[in-house]
């Protein structure tokens, strides 16, 4: 015992170790066990309710077979939306931070804390009160209508791919705002004046000073955005209708009413795989465009 | 001098002794055992309104332990996970792929007073009876047609074509649940028995479904979502629940329920008794007995407007509402509404894959 002690008060790597294990084990647990579950499962078959345990590559044989075309399809249009929702909440976020960043002078904290009211709200209401401004008898359509803008109600404003992005990119918003704000201010103001001195614009001081700066921060907000949403499925379920359903969706039902739960295993570590090559590209390129690197 | 701050290193001391206990505290944690009145239930929700099963209440002095489910395939998931309920109430269609994999037990239907006034008809369903042995009791059935707008659009004759028709397209909205999905398809087709391993059935059925898909303007998921759709217009024409055309009409929306010239769609429930049980089996009789009794039936039909497998349940009730939910004659109903008897397991598989691909876009 009193050699356990003085182990304890000798060694900080012990005390380090002790200090993270919650951490440490609840990751385990929660995510590298279930992480290796779900790729013992992918090489799995499933008859009915019968699960076969052999290994075999069947799974991803099917998913690259003629027959696996759906698959690959929304694998390929997930891809694309969330990389639209990305883009389209980097677009709005960077404006929000560049503003909180540079022009808020006092109170800076009340201003993020403004970012984050969205996220006082469920996820789910959020969804649906995007449902209650684009559907049918929505704010949107009725509005328009009073004003007598439009006769009938324009129902192109839901239940397809352009309501998933809006929806998701709302959604995730907030989470673009901070890392964009966070790599913005640490932008030191002597650097904004010298690139003024030396006869920037402020469209050149835009694109040559602060962006090349700010890249980490955006990158990251495009990672926090465009990873999470890949794998959504509640957005596209609620307001995707025929047209926006997406490799959740594909995910969810077949590991439920289609019990093929090894299929879906394959198709989520396909999926996950898939996030990582974007990810893994879009590094690269940042890298190799020496935007990374760039320093002042 | 001593003083009662911690330096940093017995702060960070401090700190880890208290993550050790706090991960060792977990182990302490026992899985929670249910509240324990002899009896767990899983059932949809809704049905867990103790009018369903008075006959039990009176005698116990209170409802079993019911957990509720809005989707099956959640509860089937859940009893995998090791969820143990006594009773449990399913599509019968969903029945024998689970009976064979020796989920369920035999009923001994002479324990159940009210068993001989059950629908032969229901009783008999393969799917329920096997073998001679009855795994499923019937209780809950209804009907599921068509419901549109007559003020918005105009339907020259009943059918179930109706929900292909062009003229209505960008109007429609369908089931995204297979059952009916393949149902509906059937209907339009003229096929009496889609449910069958016959790859020509197989491949008509997904051509007709294809085809619907690109005139939807959804694919419903709960019958909220069509009511509203339907209240604005958004939607004319839909595969609904007689509860949503009872929903609609109750709020004064011009709303008729078809009755197409191939037959309403019938559906089943049946209850099972769980092989794997920690409950008192003397109570999920007397609970199974109390939902097949006549004043079960009877506020069933009244308060939801389903059907009930005991004959006698429809005495008493008012006509009105009988012809509404064409259970003047429930037997004839029963008879000559399309009515899944029998699915295999693998044209199931088959055919939930199939709708899934088209829902997907396939």
């Amino acid at each position: 015992m009193q050699r356990a002690i003085s182990l304890w008060h000798r060694s900080p790597a012990l005390r380090g170790w002790a200090l993270i294990a919650p951490t440490l084990i609840i990751l385990i647990v929660m995510l590298v066990v279930p992480l290796c579950m779900l790729v013992a499962q992918s090489f799995w078959t499933q008859t009915g309710l019968v699960i076969d345990r052999t290994p075999g590559l069947q799974n991803y044989a099917l998913l690259l077979a003629p027959e696996g075309a759906i698959y690959r399809t929304l694998l390929v249009k997930s891809l694309w939306i969330s990389f639209v929702a990305a883009m389209v909440v980097l677009l709005f976020a960077f404006p929000v931070a560049y503003f909180i960043a540079f022009h808020v002078k006092r109170s800076r904290l009340t201003w993020i804390l403004l970012v984050t009211v969205p996220f006082w709200i469920s996820y789910l209401l959020r969804i649906f009160s995007w449902k209650i401004v684009l559907g049918f008898g929505g704010a949107l359509n009725s509005g328009l209508m009073s004003l007598g803008l439009i006769n009938a109600p324009i129902e192109a404003l839901m239940y397809n791919q352009a309501a998933v992005v809006l929806t998701l990119a709302h959604s995730w918003s907030a989470f673009a705002v901070l890392p964009i704000y966070v790599s913005l201010q640490k932008i030191e103001p002597q650097v904004l004046e010298a690139a003024f001195d030396l006869g920037d614009s402020a469209l050149q001081r835009l694109r040559r000073v602060i962006l090349p700066l700010a890249m980490p921060g955006l990158l990251a907000a495009f990672l926090l955005v465009f990873v999470p949403t890949m794998g959504d499925y509640i957005t596209p379920s609620l307001v995707g209708g025929t047209d926006g359903v997406m490799v959740g969706n594909a995910i969810a039902t077949l590991f439920g009413k289609q019990n093929d739960a090894p299929l879906g295993a394959a198709l989520a570590v396909a999926t996950m795989g898939a996030v990582a090559l974007v990810v893994a590209a879009i590094l690269v390129a940042a890298r190799a465009s020496g935007l990374w690197r760039r320093r002042v | 001098m001593t003083t009662d701050r911690m330096n940093r290193r017995q702060l960070l001391a401090r700190a880890s002794a208290l993550g050790l206990v706090t991960v060792g505290a977990g182990g302490l944690i026992r899985p929670a055992r249910a509240a324990g009145t002899g009896l767990t239930v899983m059932d949809w929700t809704g049905y867990e309104v103790p009018d369903l099963f008075q006959p039990y209440v009176k005698k116990y002095g209170a409802a079993p332990d019911i957990t509720i489910f809005s989707d099956l395939e959640e509860a089937w998931q859940k009893i995998a996970g090791g969820f143990r309920p006594d009773i449990m109430h399913a599509d019968h269609w969903q029945i024998p792929a689970r009976r064979d994999a020796g989920m369920f037990e035999p009923w001994d239907t002479a324990r159940l007073s009210n068993f001989p006034d059950l629908m032969p008809d229901l009783v008999n369903l393969p799917t329920l009876r096997h073998d001679g042995k009855q795994y499923g009791i019937p209780a809950d059935w209804g009907i599921n047609s068509i419901c549109y707008r007559t003020d918005l659009i105009t339907v020259e004759e009943e059918s179930w074509a109706s929900l292909w028709d062009p003229a209505h397209s960008g109007k429609i909205a369908q089931t995204g649940q297979m059952d009916n999905m393949v149902g509906s398809a059937a209907l339009a087709l003229g096929i009496a028995n889609p449910f069958v391993n016959d790859p020509e059935i197989m491949k008509a059925i997904e051509a007709k479904m294809t085809e619907q898909r690109a005139l939807l303007r959804f694919y419903w998921t709960d019958p909220t979502q069509l009511s509203q759709a339907m209240a604005t217009g958004e939607v004319a024409i839909a595969f609904a629940w007689p509860s949503v055309y009872k929903e609609l009409k109750a709020q004064g929306v011009p709303v008729k329920y078809m009755r197409p010239k191939e037959g309403v769609m019938g559906w089943a429930q049946g209850m099972l008794l769980m092989k794997d049980r920690d409950g008192d089996t003397q109570k999920a009789y007397d609970f199974m007995d109390a939902w097949a009794s006549a004043q079960t039936g009877r506020w069933l039909i009244e308060n939801y407007g389903y059907g009930h497998a005991n004959v006698k349940s429809v005495d008493g009730v008012a006509p009105d509402i009988l012809a509404d939910l064409m259970l003047e004659d429930p037997v004839k109903t029963l008879q000559s509404s399309f009515f899944i008897r029998d699915m295999p397991q693998d044209v199931q598989t088959a055919y939930v894959a199939m709708v899934e691909r088209i829902k997907a876009g396939g």
